[in-house]
């Protein structure tokens, strides 16, 4: 009788703890019945907790969005910002802002893939962007050097950049779209114990 | 000409479209960082243009839907006003100094054009080929 005893305090104990059932022959109902209870008491903080990460996710995701969508008008504005210098008269200043502005904001959509949480191609492409960003901020450096020619790559990359934009753009476009995940899952459903 | 030899004109005048632009833009880069002639990028620019005429034609001639006829209409029209750009100048400056940016335009539609191109390949290729054998 004692080492019963013992031994069913030791199962309550376990069940406490680990907030799972056991089976047992003398006991199976009402185990079954309190386990019920810690499912069903569980649940809806979870459920909420789902619901939570998931607006986080969707929040994320905007911001990877917006930082994409900003990154592809800082260029177009960089871009105009050399054609105004080019053709109307203004001077080099607001292409040198431009370009400050385009790489931070290719370091936020860097930063975005990161704070989502995406796969490994979104943030291979948020880092190739960046990348790119720098590498054009170096290229107008080899105008006066024996190397011209690479400097004569300044305009057909910040195509490129423009290109990739589009592409992580896309990407963010139809990961808004995206349904968040439902907030009951299967496994979570109370168990019926046999 | 059948349908399937006017879509890969249509694909294939896409591709050297995007191509030329780049080039295009290579050509002002040398000019501008290099110590390259302007007149390489001045005449260089009717490649563009001309290829911006064959996508259109070959949508009319396959015949595409009006999508595809819309995009390879503005893919013309955009590069036709890219040419005229620069001529404003001495006139309206901040209108001329949207070449560049126009630039980028051209490139965007150039995409779409392409992409709509490979979709319209595709679809050519997967219609099934009647045999008369199994026609009864």
């Amino acid at each position: 009788m004692g080492a019963e005893l013992l031994i069913s305090l030791v199962v309550v104990l376990r069940i406490a703890d680990r907030g799972v059932g056991l089976h047992c022959p003398a006991h199976g109902a009402e185990w079954a019945i309190d386990r019920r209870l810690k499912i069903a008491g569980r649940a809806a903080p979870e459920r909420e907790q789902r619901r939570e990460r998931a607006m986080e996710q969707q929040g994320s995701v905007q911001f990877y969005l917006w930082s994409a969508r900003l990154f592809l008008a800082s260029v177009v504005f960089q871009v105009f910002a050399i054609g105004l210098y080019l053709f109307a008269g203004y001077d080099l200043g607001p292409h040198l802002l431009g370009a400050l502005i385009v790489t931070v904001m290719s370091v936020v959509v860097l930063i975005s893939t990161f704070a989502a949480r995406l796969p490994g191609r979104a943030k291979r492409w948020a880092g190739a962007l960046f990348v790119l960003t720098i590498v054009q901020g170096i290229l107008p450096g080899f105008k006066d050097t024996d190397l011209a020619v690479i400097g004569a790559l300044h305009p057909v990359n910040a195509l490129l950049l423009f290109g990739l934009g589009l592409v992580i753009l896309r990407d963010a476009q139809e990961r808004a779209r995206m349904p968040a995940p439902e907030p009951a899952a299967k496994s979570e459903a109370p168990a019926t114990s046999t | 000409m059948g349908r399937q030899t006017w879509i890969q004109v249509y694909l294939w005048s896409a591709r050297l479209f995007l191509a030329s632009v780049v080039i295009q833009v290579f050509l002002i880069g040398l000019y501008l960082f290099a110590g390259g002639n302007l007149d390489w990028h001045r005449f260089f620019a009717l490649v563009p243009t001309v290829l911006a005429l064959v996508p259109l034609v070959a949508a009319f001639g396959a015949p595409l839907p009006t999508r595809s006829k819309q995009w390879s209409a503005a893919l013309f029209v955009v590069t036709f006003i890219q040419g005229a750009l620069p001529s404003l100048k001495d006139s309206v400056g901040i209108v001329a100094a949207l070449h560049p940016v126009n630039a980028l335009l051209m490139l965007y539609i150039g995409i779409v054009v392409l992409r709509d191109a490979q979709e319209q390949a595709r679809a050519a290729d997967a219609l099934p080929i009647e045999s008369p054998i199994t026609r009864t």
